[in-house]
C-alpha cells in the first residue's frame, strides 16, 4: 500500500506547488483565489539593479550601473488551464517574454501529462530553462547563453514524475521573427532526465538535452544568391556591459544545427552541484554553381566548379563548452528542488546565506590545424603560409575559460542581494591582446 | 545585521560606480597606438634600409600627369627633371618579357580594340611561332596555337607575345583622354610610343633612349626586319629590333589558368633592341622602383626572372648595367646619392628598390633577395585580396609585422587627398607606427602642392594630434609631378623639420626644369 500512497503523496504536492507557483519567481504578493470557481490570478513583477566593475588589459568594459532586468508577468488558472504572460522593461526597453498556455490533460499517481504552446524556453537546457531570479549566479555561463537556445514560439508536451522528466516539442528556429529575408526556420528540441535519487533530503539526476535546427533565415547577397547565416554569441558572463564582441561567431550558410547538453544535478539540504556539457555541430548548404557562374567571365575568374570549391572551402563547424556549478547553503533551511522543471529552485529563505563557485568555459573556435591568422584583414592562412587568396574555413569566436566565486544573501523570497566575483581567461584572434578579465557585480534583486 | 550588510553592499556598488568613470571607448587610437607591438628590423636589414636616401623623390610611373604612363617618354622626362626613381609595375608577355605595365587591361594604355579587337591574333601568332621554332612542322605550330586559343583572355597582357604588344600603341590614348587632354602632345603619337619593358626601364635610368629606324641607323642584323615589317609598311620612328632568340628557360603562364588545371609552359623569348645615348640626358642616373604585382598574374617564377633580368647579362654590351646588387658586378659603385646636385642613386647599392602589395609576392621576394635589395612592402586600405581592411593600431601594426617578418624595409601607405581621393593610411601616428619598427615610409601617390604641404608638416595635421608625432610624414614618396615635389622641398627646405645636412642636399640639387618646356627639349 505504501508503494502507491508515497509517490500519490509527491505528485499531489508537486500538482499542489505547481498551481500557485509555475515558473514564477516567488509566491506572488497580489494573488487572487475563488475556490468555488477553481480559478486564480495573480500579478507580479521583479527587477535587478546590478553595479560592476571590470578591468581589462586592452579594450576597456564598461564598469557602472544599470537595471538589467524588470518585469511584470500575470498568471491565471482555471482548472487544468494555465495562462502566463511577462514583459521585461530593462535598461529602460520593453520586451516580450514569456506568453504562454498550457493545459494539464492526465494528472494521476504515475505522473504528469501536459501541453504547452506559446512563447517560451525550448527545453534543451537546465541552465537556460532556471528562471533568472532563481538562479544561483547573477548571470548564466556563457556556454548556455551562446549554445542553448532561448524562448521561442513553439508547442511542446511534457510528462514528468518523482523519477522521470520528458519536455519535447517544435519551435520557430528564431527567437524573433525578424530576419532581414526569408523565414524563421524550425527546431526539435527536448530535455530528458532519470532522477534515480529524489526525496525531500536528495535529489541525484542526470540526463540530456537535444536539439535539432533547420536555419531558412538570411538575406540575398548578390546575384540573387540568399545566404543563410546562424549568429552565436554570448556576453562575458555580465548584463552590465552587455558586448558580445569577445565571444560571438558568425555562421554563413549555417543549413542545419544538432546540439546535444548532457547534464547532472545533486542536491542536498546544504549543497548543490550541477553541470552541462554543450556540443553543437553546424551544416552548411551553399549554392556553389550559382556563385561559380556568376563570377565567370572576368580575366581572373575561376575556370572550374572544383577550383571555385577549392577557393572557397566550405566545412561543417563544430563548438562546444561546459559548465560546473557548486553551492552551499551557510545559513538558511535548505535547498529546494523544482520536479515539474527537474531544476533546482532559488535561495529564498530568510536570511539566508550561500556561497556559490562556477567553473565554465565555452569554446567558439573552429581552427583548422595550422592555419595562422591575420588581424589586419581578418584572414586565416592555412598552414601559416601568407598567400593572397587564402583558402581557409577556419572561424574563431573565441575561448572563454571563467572561475566566478559568489556569496548570496536572501533577506526572504522578495529581496536577494547577490555578490560575485569573477576571473575569466579568453583567446579570440580578433582580441589578440585581450586575456585577462576580472570583474566585481553586485546585484539587489527584488520580486514580488 | 542583516540591515548593516544591506547598506555596506549598497554603499559598495556606488563605490565601485563612482570609481569607473574611465574611457570607454572600445578601440582607442591615441591610446592603443602607444601600447600596441611592433616588431623591428634588425640591424642588418636597417643596412639595407639605409641604402635609400632620403626624401628620395619617386617618380610614379615617369608621370601620369605629363605624359603617358610608363612610357619612354614618361621615363625620360622623369630622368631628366630630376626623379630619384623611376617606378614601374611589372607584369610579363607570353613569351616571357617582363613588362614595364600597369594595367591588367590593356584597353586603358593602348589601341588594343584598334588593333586586335577582341580576337585571337593569330596571323600574328603564326608569324612569331614560325620565326622562333624556324624549321619545325607546321603540325607543331598548328598545336601551339590550338592551346593559345584555347588559354586566349582578351586584353589581358600575358595573352600576347611581346611581338604582338609591340604592333600596339601605347601613347596616344593619352591625348585622346580627357583627362589628360590638356597635357596631349603631338609627340606622343609621332614618337611611337611602346608598351615598356624591364631592360627599357634599366636603360632609361642610365641615360639612354629608344633606338629608332631611320633616326638612329637601321636593321645591322637583318633577320628579324621582314616579320617585323609585316605590320608596318613605314618602319621610320620604330623602335630598332635586332634579333628574337627562343631560350630553354619556361614559364608558367598566368593566361593558362584558362585551360583547367592543365601546365602549359611557354617558352622565353630573348629580344634584342638597340638603344642609344639619349643627347638630352643631362646626367641624373636615378634608380629604378619596381612593382612585382601579385603572383596570380603572373608566372611562378617570376621573381628569378625578375633577379635574372636585372643582371643585365643577356647582352654583353649591356652588362655594365648590372642593377642587381646580390650578383659580381651589380654592386654600387658609389656611395654618393647625388653628385654636383645630379642624381646618382642608380649608381649605388640602393639603385634598384623592390614593392608589392601581394602578400605572397612579399614572401616570395624574401626568399629570393632575402632581404638583402631594399624592399617596400605597400599598404592600400579595402577588402580585396592584398588589402589592409582594419586600420586601427593593431590591424595597422599586423601588417608592419608582415613586412618585418618577410623582410621588408619600407612600408608604402597611400594618401588621401585630391584628385585620386585614395584612403588615407598614413597619419601621423601610422608613420610613427613604421618608425617604431625602424623601418622607414614611402606613401603615394603625391599630386599636388597640398599633400605635400600636410605631409611635409606645413599645415597642422589637425586639431587633436598636429604636435603630437613629428613632421614630415614620409621618408621618400612616390609622385606623379615629380616637378612640382621638387620644387616644393626646395622652395621650403628651411622651413621642413630635416637636418641641416639634408636642407643643404636639396638645395643643392640643380634646378627643376620646367615641365613643358622638357617635353618640347625631348622632342614631344
Amino acid at each position: 500500500m505504501k508503494h502507491i500512497l508515497l509517490p500519490a503523496m509527491l505528485v499531489a504536492s508537486m500538482c499542489a506547488a505547481t498551481t500557485v507557483k509555475a515558473q514564477e519567481d516567488v509566491n506572488p504578493l497580489l494573488k487572487y483565489i475563488s475556490k468555488e470557481n477553481n480559478f486564480e490570478a495573480s500579478v507580479g513583477g521583479r527587477m535587478f539593479a546590478d553595479v560592476a566593475y571590470f578591468h581589462s588589459e586592452w579594450t576597456p568594459m564598461n564598469s557602472g550601473a544599470a537595471i538589467t532586468d524588470a518585469r511584470v508577468h500575470a498568471a491565471l488558472k482555471y482548472g487544468k488551464w494555465y495562462l502566463y504572460a511577462d514583459f521585461g522593461f530593462g535598461f529602460g526597453e520593453f520586451s516580450q517574454k514569456n506568453l504562454f498556455v498550457r493545459y494539464n490533460f492526465k494528472e494521476s499517481a504515475k505522473g504528469i501529462h501536459s501541453v504547452k504552446a506559446g512563447y517560451y524556453n525550448e527545453p534543451s537546457s537546465m541552465s537556460m530553462m532556471t528562471s533568472s531570479y532563481n538562479y544561483h549566479f547573477i548571470t548564466r555561463p556563457t556556454t548556455a547563453q551562446a549554445l542553448a537556445p532561448g524562448r521561442a514560439l513553439g508547442a511542446t508536451y511534457k510528462f514528468y514524475n518523482q523519477h522521470f522528466f520528458a519536455d519535447q516539442g517544435i519551435f520557430a528556429q528564431l527567437k524573433y521573427n525578424n530576419q532581414k529575408e526569408g523565414y524563421q526556420g524550425l527546431s526539435l528540441s527536448g530535455r530528458w532526465l532519470w532522477k534515480p535519487v529524489n526525496d525531500n533530503q536528495v535529489t541525484f539526476q542526470f540526463g540530456a538535452g537535444a536539439r535539432y535546427e533547420r536555419i531558412n533565415a538570411g538575406e540575398v547577397i548578390k546575384d540573387g544568391v540568399y545566404q543563410t547565416n546562424m549568429h552565436i554569441a554570448s556576453n562575458m558572463q555580465t548584463y552590465v556591459d552587455k558586448t558580445t564582441e569577445f565571444l560571438s561567431c558568425d555562421l554563413p550558410w549555417a543549413k542545419n544545427a544538432f546540439t546535444i547538453s548532457p547534464e547532472f544535478l545533486v542536491k542536498t539540504d546544504r549543497f548543490f552541484g550541477r553541470g552541462e556539457f554543450t556540443w553543437k555541430k553546424v551544416w552548411k548548404e551553399r549554392p556553389d554553381g550559382v556563385m561559380f557562374e556568376s563570377q565567370l567571365g572576368g580575366q581572373q575568374s575561376w575556370q572550374t566548379l572544383v577550383s571555385w570549391q577549392n577557393g572557397n572551402p566550405l566545412r561543417p563547424t563544430t563548438l562546444n563548452g561546459a559548465y560546473v556549478e557548486l553551492g552551499y547553503l551557510i545559513c538558511g533551511k535548505a535547498y529546494t528542488y523544482d520536479d515539474e522543471y527537474g531544476l533546482l529552485k532559488g535561495m529564498g529563505d530568510k536570511n539566508s546565506l550561500e556561497v556559490v563557485a562556477r567553473y565554465s568555459y565555452t569554446n567558439l573556435t573552429d581552427i583548422t590545424n595550422g592555419d595562422m591568422f591575420l588581424i589586419g584583414n581578418h584572414k586565416f592562412y592555412p598552414n601559416g603560409l601568407i598567400v593572397d587568396y587564402p583558402a581557409s574555413s577556419s572561424i574563431d569566436g573565441g575561448t572563454l575559460h571563467a572561475v566566478t566565486l559568489g556569496l548570496n544573501y536572501s533577506f526572504n523570497q522578495y529581496i536577494k542581494l547577490m555578490a560575485e566575483y569573477q576571473y575569466s581567461n579568453l583567446s579570440n584572434v580578433y582580441f589578440p591582446n585581450d586575456q585577462n578579465f576580472n570583474q566585481l557585480q553586485l546585484r539587489v534583486a527584488f520580486a514580488f | 545585521m542583516v540591515n548593516k550588510l544591506f547598506y555596506a553592499s549598497l554603499a559598495c556598488g556606488l563605490l565601485l560606480s563612482a570609481t569607473s568613470c574611465e574611457n570607454q571607448k572600445f578601440n582607442d587610437t591615441f591610446v592603443d597606438v602607444d601600447r600596441v607591438h611592433v616588431d623591428t628590423l634588425s640591424a642588418e636589414l636597417q643596412k639595407v634600409r639605409d641604402y635609400v636616401p632620403d626624401l628620395a623623390v619617386v617618380a610614379h610611373r615617369g608621370t601620369t600627369y605629363w605624359a603617358p604612363e610608363e612610357t619612354e617618354a614618361a621615363y625620360r622626362w622623369a630622368r631628366e627633371i630630376g626623379a630619384d626613381y623611376l617606378e614601374a609595375d611589372l607584369q610579363v608577355s607570353k613569351d616571357g618579357v617582363i613588362l614595364a605595365l600597369h594595367d591588367t587591361d590593356l584597353k586603358r594604355t593602348t589601341n588594343i580594340e584598334d588593333v586586335f579587337g577582341e580576337r585571337f591574333p593569330e596571323k600574328e601568332r603564326r608569324e612569331f611561332y614560325e620565326y622562333v621554332y624556324n624549321g619545325k612542322p607546321d603540325r607543331f605550330i598548328d598545336s601551339l596555337i590550338n592551346v593559345d586559343k584555347t588559354a586566349f583572355v582578351p586584353n589581358y597582357p600575358c595573352s600576347y607575345t611581346y611581338y604582338e604588344l609591340l604592333m600596339l600603341d601605347a601613347g596616344s590614348w593619352f591625348n585622346q583622354d580627357p583627362a589628360s587632354a590638356e597635357q596631349a602632345r603631338k609627340g606622343f603619337t609621332e614618337h611611337r610610343q611602346y608598351i615598356s619593358t624591364l631592360e627599357d626601364l634599366i636603360m632609361y635610368s642610365k641615360g639612354y633612349r629608344l633606338a629608332r629606324y631611320g633616326q638612329d641607323g637601321g636593321n645591322e642584323n637583318g633577320a628579324p626586319l621582314k616579320y617585323w615589317k609585316k605590320f608596318t609598311d613605314e618602319s621610320a620612328g620604330q623602335r630598332i629590333l635586332t634579333g628574337m632568340e627562343l631560350t630553354k628557360k619556361e614559364i608558367t603562364n598566368p593566361v593558362n589558368f584558362n585551360l583547367a588545371g592543365k601546365t602549359v609552359k611557354d617558352r622565353i623569348v630573348r629580344y634584342s633592341f638597340k638603344y642609344v645615348k639619349d643627347e638630352h640626358c643631362v646626367g641624373h642616373t636615378p634608380g629604378i622602383y619596381i612593382e612585382l604585382k601579385e603572383p596570380w598574374l603572373n608566372p611562378s617564377n617570376f621573381e628569378d626572372l625578375v633577379y635574372d633580368e636585372l643582371t643585365m647579362a643577356h647582352n654583353a654590351d649591356f652588362s655594365k648595367f648590372n642593377m642587381n646588387i646580390l650578383t659580381a658586378g651589380g654592386k654600387g659603385t658609389s656611395t654618393e646619392f647625388y653628385k654636383n646636385g645630379l642624381v646618382n642613386v642608380g649608381n649605388t647599392n640602393g639603385k634598384v628598390i623592390l614593392q608589392t602589395f601581394s602578400l605572397q609576392s612579399l614572401r616570395r621576394v624574401c626568399d629570393k633577395f632575402k632581404g638583402e635589395v631594399p624592399m617596400c612592402f605597400l599598404l592600400w586600405k579595402g577588402t580585396g585580396a592584398t588589402d589592409l581592411t582594419y586600420d586601427d593600431p593593431v590591424g595597422y601594426a599586423s601588417f608592419i609585422n608582415l613586412g618585418v617578418q618577410y623582410k621588408a624595409h619600407f612600408i608604402g601607405p597611400c594618401i588621401a587627398g585630391a584628385p585620386n581621393n585614395y584612403p588615407e593610411l598614413n597619419q601621423p601616428w601610422q608613420h610613427d607606427l613604421i618608425h617604431r619598427a625602424k623601418m622607414k615610409n614611402h606613401p603615394y601617390s603625391f599630386d599636388t602642392y597640398d599633400q605635400m604641404a600636410k605631409y611635409f608638416g606645413l599645415y597642422n595635421w589637425s586639431n587633436n594630434d598636429g604636435s603630437r608625432y613629428q613632421a614630415p610624414y614620409v621618408d621618400a614618396y612616390f609622385t606623379n609631378h615629380t616637378d612640382m615635389s621638387l620644387q616644393f622641398m626646395k622652395d621650403h627646405a628651411d622651413e621642413l623639420n630635416i637636418s641641416d645636412e639634408m636642407k643643404a642636399t636639396i638645395k643643392a640639387k640643380v634646378d627643376v626644369p620646367d615641365a613643358r618646356k622638357l617635353l618640347n627639349d625631348l622632342g614631344y
